[in-house]
């Protein structure tokens, strides 16, 4: 589902990226952990389409991101670590909005929003206006918004950071529903313990090299992925 | 003095927020190095003087002819007063109250009124060019016309300083209420803006119904402006401690007195509409290109600035075609004291228009008005080109059809034929086009996403200036071509405008699609 080929990034002659290469397949729920400043955003930003790069590249669904951006965004969403999105609309407008986009059914999208809505205990908020909502209502108003659209590939950056433990919790398990059905994820964290249960798969990242990925039981073994991180990215 | 030091320091942090120029910006990759931006910014300042010197210089021989020479300073002040209060009146919401880095500032442990005084000296600086790039000229030009007096100029150097700072404050009270009685309505945006128009168009308007309109109804409606001449080409000490106490006066009792209600007043000018009618769930759907141009639609009339700011044009537009239909063209002579005065207006009925529709920028800050939200557009499967075409096309929904009506409605007020009534049109609709695709192109060359207050990018922002300014020089396009073709009918020069103007569109259009798409993608 999603490739990074030999992926490098770099601002002002400084690497933030350093020849990335992973491959997450359909049904993958893969970690990306790392520290801060890693690289993991800009690694994510790349893939969701919204960062240029120029080496390496960045296959979606056998489509490069390069050649053809608009069909690849098509098949996945991303979803930042701070999703500041129109304050101005209300979350029942923004749900349309991204509806109307991405060319969601009429009738599929009712019984979509009224599912997530309940699920993140969010549809009485939904004719209230983007700008009243919390940190947490916002991030709850964006995974709704990106999985009315059912993409085949999920990205997101830090995304159990401001939810309360209830959406923490059914946004562990949308996930797992997303992967059962064919979608994969990629998502990076810095919560350890949840990447180490809910991963298949998980890829180590410092100061922009891929230090370790694949199989989450065999890069952490008999240890705990905390420990792994630790051992991993000591100085 | 502890509070005087963190002014200092919150006016320096604060400063760039608001100042939309390159050189202030650190780490940030630019189009234009620091040095050319300098220069170019020096440049601009020295034409702006340049203009401001032949106006006033030539309003000042124009005086000299009737023998009130003396009131060209008495003018100038005025002018530059009233210009001041104009443009602050609408920044009072975003630079004063409702600035997105309110939180996080009054988390420090700052005194309110420091950080009122911080946010009215920003407005106070933000409004100072005016006051240099009228005052100087006219103070030269004045003494040109009547002798040298070194020690007026010094003085007027020094009074030039302080002038700013009543029509900030007016503008502030002004502002304040206007956005606390607006609070008070369901609709408070939309009373909102409805007000500040009143207030502009009354104060457009009262120099003309209040009987004066003359040289003298500047000291009537702003007795500042005699004061100051008073004070600084009459030297006379009481004036200049009047002038003083007022002008410092004025302004420190605002900042003391709102510095003391400051959390109150911003609770309830700040306030989010929330609770809405619950609505049941809709299935509505559209195409995404009715998606984007409904959010940029949503998104120009939820900002009371942006709509006060871009909408001017159309009103003034609209409430002088409708009043053309009542008012009597000898009663324009009487008002506006100008001989045959219709047929002077008619003359000049397709600059007025263009002028009107080249104010109505709304796509010259449409993309850094995106700001943080810029990740999103950019994720989402559109491409940059029908992202391009919904703002446009806001700023062309906002205009054409307005030219279209006002047009018809002037062809009636002012008895136009056929043929002046399809140049207005034409000229109008092709400046609305101007205006939209080279707001936007402006924007993508110039933009400001890192905004803490939206009034900086729908105010400030280079590409604003440089929408409005080259908006200004199409509209004066019959005039120039004109001026190289004399021999040419007026109607002719319009037409030969109106192609020119649409053909430069069509190339700016092209270089949009092309390079403006590349520039969106590489943000």
């Amino acid at each position: 589902m999603l490739q990074i080929i030999n992926f490098s990034k770099s601002y002002e002659g400084k690497k933030a990226v350093d020849n990335l290469s992973l491959e997450v397949k359909s049904g993958d729920i893969y970690g990306f952990i790392g520290h801060n400043g890693a690289g993991k955003t800009t690694t994510l930003k790349a893939v969701s389409g919204i960062l240029d790069f120029e080496e390496g590249d960045i296959i979606i669904d056998g489509v490069s991101i390069k050649k053809d951006a608009l069909s690849c965004k098509k098949k996945m969403a991303y979803i930042p670590d701070n999703p500041d999105i129109y304050e101005h609309l209300t979350g029942m407008e923004f749900l349309k909005f991204i509806g109307d986009i991405y060319e969601v059914e009429k009738n599929e999208r009712i019984p979509c929003i009224e599912r997530f809505g309940n699920e993140f205990e969010m549809l009485s908020a939904l004719s209230e206006p983007v700008g009243t909502y919390s940190h947490g209502m916002k991030q709850k108003l964006v995974l709704m918004s990106a999985f009315l659209h059912k993409p085949k590939l999920l990205l997101l950056d830090e995304p159990f950071m401001g939810l309360d433990p209830k959406a923490a919790h059914t946004l562990k398990n949308l996930m797992k529903e997303m992967c059962s059905e064919g979608s994969a994820i990629f998502f990076s964290t810095h919560v350890l313990e949840v990447a180490e249960k809910l991963c298949n798969k998980i890829a180590v990242i410092k100061g922009g090299k891929l230090i370790e990925s694949g199989e989450t039981e065999k890069v952490k073994g008999n240890q705990s992925l905390e420990d792994v991180f630790l051992e991993l990215t000591r100085e | 003095m502890k509070e005087w030091n963190m002014l200092i320091r919150l006016i320096k942090v604060q400063f760039p927020a608001v100042f939309d120029l390159p050189f202030l910006k650190k780490g940030k990759k630019k189009l234009l190095s620091n040095s050319i931006s300098k220069v170019l910014l020096s440049a601009f300042t020295v034409f702006l003087l340049a203009v401001s010197f032949v106006y006033s210089y030539g309003i000042g021989k124009g005086l000299e002819s009737i023998g009130r020479a003396d009131m060209l300073i008495e003018l100038a002040a005025g002018v530059a007063s009233v210009a001041i209060f104009f443009t602050t009146v609408y920044k009072i919401r975003g630079i004063i109250f409702d600035f997105k880095d309110f939180d996080f500032l009054l988390s420090l442990p700052l005194k309110f009124t420091t950080v009122v005084t911080g946010r009215l000296l920003l407005l106070y600086l933000i409004n100072l060019p005016a006051a240099v790039i009228i005052m100087i000229p006219a103070g030269i030009s004045y003494s040109l016309i009547t002798g040298w007096d070194i020690a007026a100029l010094l003085i007027n150097l020094a009074g030039m300083l302080l002038l700013p700072l009543f029509p900030v404050t007016l503008a502030a009270m002004a502002g304040v209420l206007i956005a606390f009685i607006a609070s008070r309505f369901r609709s408070s945006k939309l009373i909102n803006i409805i007000f500040i128009f009143t207030v502009l168009l009354i104060f457009m308007a009262v120099p003309y119904f209040g009987g004066m309109g003359t040289f003298e109804s500047v000291s009537r409606i702003y007795p500042i402006a005699a004061l100051y001449k008073r004070a600084v080409w009459g030297k006379k000490i009481l004036s200049i401690v009047i002038y003083i106490l007022i002008s410092l006066g004025s302004f420190g009792i605002f900042a003391g007195v709102t510095g003391k209600r400051f959390i109150a007043l911003n609770t309830a000018l700040s306030k989010k509409t929330g609770s809405r009618k619950k609505k049941a769930l809709k299935a509505q759907a559209g195409s995404p290109f009715l998606a984007l141009y409904t959010k940029e639609v949503k998104r120009y009339f939820s900002s009371v600035n942006y709509v006060v700011n871009t909408g001017f044009g159309m009103v003034l537009l609209t409430v002088f075609s409708v009043a053309s239909l009542f008012l009597p063209p000898d009663f324009l002579t009487k008002l506006l004291k100008v001989p045959n005065a219709a047929e002077v207006i008619k003359q000049f009925l397709p600059e007025f228009v263009a002028f009107s529709v080249a104010m109505t920028c709304i796509s010259a800050s449409s993309i850094s008005l995106e700001g943080k939200n810029l990740w999103l557009m950019k994720s989402l499967p559109l491409s940059a080109g029908m992202i391009f075409r919904s703002k446009i096309a806001v700023n062309l929904v906002m205009t054409v059809p307005l030219v279209l009506i006002d047009s018809l409605l002037l062809d009636v007020g002012f008895g136009l034929d056929f043929m002046e009534f399809i140049s207005i049109v034409a000229f109008g609709v092709s400046i609305s086009f101007y205006t939209s695709i080279s707001g936007l192109l402006f924007n993508l060359l110039l933009p400001k996403f890192d905004w803490s207050s939206e009034i900086t990018v729908i105010k400030q922002s280079m590409a604003v200036l440089a929408s409005i300014f080259t908006g200004f020089v199409a509209a004066m396009l019959r005039v120039a071509v004109k001026s190289i073709l004399p021999a040419v009918t007026g109607f002719a020069a319009l037409l030969i405008g109106t192609v020119l103007l649409a053909a430069i569109t069509a190339i700016l259009y092209l270089f949009l699609r092309k390079t403006g798409e590349k520039r969106f993608g590489a943000f």
